[in-house]
């Protein structure tokens, strides 16, 4: 300080010279008015002006607004005399326009308080050194932030979140990790190695960590099952991604992993694939069950039609039955039969026969089109069908076996038909299909039943198949039964004719009229005769009677009486003593069950007109006799049955016959009445006898007849036959 | 040519078999091949309700042919199947004739 002293002014203005020269910071002097008196190099650097431009100026003038801060300031230190020291300056000069800068300045008065000429400043830069601190403190605000930031997502994070070291220890976990480690809380998990405290999982957990440290290369979302220590038995699932931690120089300084717990995830998985198959198993069984109740319905419906149709088919087979039994006619029976099957069962139906001839016979044909029956009639005797065919009924009548054709074709016409011609005929019938069955009886088939149908829409069914065998069946029954009537009732009719006379005589003055009704079938031979011929050249036999019983043994006795009696009386011309011969023979030739009635009569024509009539009678109904006048008699004559004993009497009478009177002899199918006694019948005769006074011998019979099939209906129990022999009038 | 109950229950049949295709198919990707499922007879039978278990791959083996269906045993019925094969819990019989047709021609794995 003492050398300080002792230095001279000029000394003193050249040191104060080399300070504003070299001093590496800022100073300045400004006057009492505040304009720069004196600035150095630095500081006018400072400012961006050159050292001249500041001086005579104010701050304001150099500096703008911020030379208007600084003069505030600088007029304070002026006005107060008090320094101010280390005052931080900010702002922008025309040296680095647009940059924020500081300075760090000192303000101190010169001269003494009542002598003051100014205040000078020494100014320094500060703005790098208060940048780069502001940027370590932001560094380490930034540090302090992203640090806090990390530890709150960790310890906020849903998910298990974990840093480890090189040796795979645990150095950073949040509660999420811990909880999935099954530890109770981050201390028995830091520092130590997942193997070490999570068992199964952990040395899983491990092996991939120890991949990504070792590899450098992250893991990915790999999912891992296993036990945990303290949950032995249970399987968790984990999901995890591990990854390198890198150092500033890149090399890997850890691994970091992020783990989710995906037991219940697996778990809602296997509960939702558990559901979907029994989702899946439950709609095909519930399926199944849908088919098989629609199956039961259709079985059910189809046992219900299959029962209908059965029905139909028993009614139809039924109906045809009736039909065919209502007539025993051969020829009519399979006529029906053909017609029964029109158009229920087919279009066309024929009957074929088999009469032991190469050509078979087409005995009934139906059409659903009538106007094509003739032309099939016509078709069918041009070309009777052919026991050795190929085909058609005569194969079927050969084998036994039915045989359909579901669609007839031409190649199949070609073969069936006999020439070109029967060709075109059987195609212009437009025939599309065929069922033909063979009529079987006992083992032999004696015909063929051929349904065919034209349509195109039709085709023959199971049930038409089933339909058709019981019809054909049925009606080869019927047929056989036909036959076997038609042939009885021709034998039946060959005989009751070779009991009645062709003819009945002429005898003078008399007229006679007959009548046989036979009861029952006609193919059964009936029981009662009666006959009348000329016995000599004078007189003529008339005689009418009736047999035990009915049917062949009948007929043998109905034969043997009419022939003894009619022997008789052509030798003997008394009426009871051919009785007696008769009755001998009878005895003579049958067992004693065996007996007939008979009233035999021998007429002579009286002279000029009339006839006497000589009856004898045996067992039989008495004779009456119509008088002209309308009266009727009983003639009383009564005798045994012939045939029954050998003592047996008969009784013998004269009936005159004059003019106009009628003797009618009967067998009892007229008088037997069911329900009623003998007299009914009795009086029911007579009357209608009365009524046919004055009639002919032919209306006489007519009207007993009719009056008589009157009273017993559609069916007589018993034959009738009826003789009458009347005197013509004169 | 089937009589309507044989064409009835070959029809049922085949139905059964679609189902229980449709049943391997739904269940095949979330499964494992040696898993059991519930399936169906594919009996005649309309009264049935039972179920056959087997193995997936148990099941794409007895596919193989068309014309062999698999059931509970003592569900054929004999004069339109015959057993082939008897395994644990089920047989697999083989359809007659014209079924037999009908069977391959509506097989679903032939498509």
């Amino acid at each position: 300080m003492r050398e300080d002293r002792a230095v001279s002014p000029a000394r003193t203005s050249d040191l104060l010279d080399a300070i504003f020269r070299y001093a590496p910071i800022g100073l300045g002097f400004w006057d009492t008015d505040l304009r720069y008196r004196r600035i150095n190099p630095a500081l006018a650097a400072i400012n961006g002006r050159a050292v001249e431009d500041h001086l005579g100026r104010t701050l304001p003038e150099v500096l703008g607004p911020l030379g208007e801060e600084v003069e505030e300031v600088v007029r304070g230190v002026l006005d107060t005399g008090r320094p101010l020291v280390d005052v931080d300056v900010f702002g922008q000069t025309e040296a680095q326009p647009g940059v924020d800068r500081q300075w760090r300045a000192t303000y101190y008065p010169v001269g003494p308080d009542d002598a003051r000429t100014g205040v000078a400043a020494a100014v320094i830069e500060v703005t790098e050194e208060r940048t780069a601190s502001r940027r370590e403190r932001r560094a380490l605000e930034q540090t302090q932030a992203a640090t806090a930031l990390l530890d709150a997502v960790i310890h906020a994070a849903p998910v298990a979140i974990c840093l480890l070291d090189l040796d795979l220890r645990y150095q950073r976990v949040n509660a999420a990790l811990v909880d999935l480690t099954g530890r109770g809380s981050a201390d028995d998990v830091l520092g130590r190695r997942p193997s070490e405290i999570a068992g199964d999982m952990g040395e899983k957990v491990e092996a991939l960590m120890r991949r990504t440290r070792d590899s450098g290369e992250p893991v990915y979302e790999v999912e891992l099952a296993g036990e945990l220590p303290n949950r032995p038995g249970e399987t968790f699932y984990r999901e995890g991604s591990w990854f390198p931690v890198r150092d500033g120089t890149g090399a890997v300084a850890g691994v970091a992993g992020v783990v989710r717990d995906t037991t219940e995830r697996h778990q809602a998985e296997v509960e939702r694939r558990r559901l979907l198959k029994a989702a899946v198993t439950e709609r095909g069984h519930a399926e199944a069950a849908q088919v098989r109740a629609e199956s039961a319905r259709r079985a059910a419906e189809a046992a219900q039609t299959e029962a209908e149709e059965a029905r139909a088919r028993t009614e139809f087979l039924a109906e045809a039955g009736r039909r065919m039994a209502s007539s025993m006619d051969f020829e009519r029976t399979l006529q029906r039969v053909a017609e029964i099957v029109v158009p229920r069962v087919a279009d066309w139906c024929t009957i074929t026969l088999d009469r032991g001839r190469p050509q078979l016979e087409v005995v009934a044909i139906a059409h659903a089109d009538p106007g094509l029956v003739e032309l099939a009639r016509d078709l069918s005797r041009r070309y009777p069908p052919l026991r050795d065919a190929e085909g058609g009924a005569g194969r079927v009548i050969r084998t036994g076996e039915m045989k359909i054709l579901q669609e007839i074709t031409d190649e199949t016409l070609a073969r069936l038909a006999q020439d070109p011609e029967h060709l075109e005929a059987i195609r212009a019938l437009g025939l599309r299909s065929a069922l033909v069955v063979p009529l079987t009886v006992s083992g032999r088939t004696i015909g063929a039943l051929s349904l065919i149908h034209t349509r195109e829409d039709r085709r023959f069914e199971d049930a038409d198949i089933v339909l058709a065998q019981g019809l054909a069946d049925l009606a080869a029954v019927h047929l056989r039964n036909a036959q076997l009537y038609t042939e009885r009732s021709h034998i039946a009719r060959t005989l009751q004719r070779g009991l009645l006379p062709r003819a009945l005589p002429d005898i003078p003055g008399m007229e006679l009229a007959a009548r046989y009704l036979a009861a029952g079938d006609q193919n059964v031979v009936g029981g009662d005769f009666y006959d009348a011929f000329a016995a000599d050249e004078s007189s003529w036999a008339i005689m009418i009677g009736d047999v035990a019983g009915k049917g062949p043994e009948a007929a043998t006795l109905t034969s043997l009486t009419r022939h003894t009696l009619r022997a008789a009386a052509m030798h003997d011309d008394r009426p009871m003593e051919n009785l007696r011969t008769l009755n001998r023979a009878l005895l003579a030739e049958l067992d004693s069950t065996r007996f007939s009635t008979v009233v035999h009569g021998r007429v002579r024509p009286s002279e000029p007109a009339g006839a006497v009539v000589t009856l004898a009678t045996g067992g039989h109904p008495p004779p009456l006799v119509l008088r002209a006048d309308g009266t009727v008699e009983t003639v009383p004559v009564r005798g045994a049955l012939v045939g029954w004993m050998a003592e047996a009497a008969f009784g013998e009478a004269d009936v005159e016959l004059t003019p106009g009177d009628l003797l009618l002899l009967y067998t009892d199918g007229v008088t037997e009445v069911r329900g009623r006694g003998p007299e009914f019948g009795e009086n029911h005769l007579a009357e209608s006898l009365a009524a046919m006074a004055g009639r002919s011998a032919e209306e006489a019979v007519d009207g007993v007849l009719h009056r008589a099939v009157g009273v017993h209906g559609e069916h007589a129990p018993d034959d009738i036959a009826l003789l009458a022999l009347r005197a013509l009038p004169a | 040519m089937l009589n309507p109950r044989a064409k009835r229950i070959a029809e049922n049949e085949i139905r059964f078999r679609e189902i229980n295709e449709r049943m391997a198919r739904d269940v095949r990707d979330i499964v494992d091949p040696q898993e059991r499922l519930d399936l169906v007879c594919e009996c005649g039978f309309d009264t049935c309700r039972e179920t056959v278990g087997m193995r997936l791959g148990d099941y794409d083996h007895e596919r193989a042919d068309g014309r062999h269906f698999f059931l509970v045993p003592g569900h054929e019925i004999e004069d339109l199947e015959r057993i082939v094969e008897r395994r644990e819990g089920y047989a697999v019989v083989e359809k007659k004739g014209d079924a037999a047709t009908v069977a391959t021609e509506h097989d679903p794995r032939l498509g």
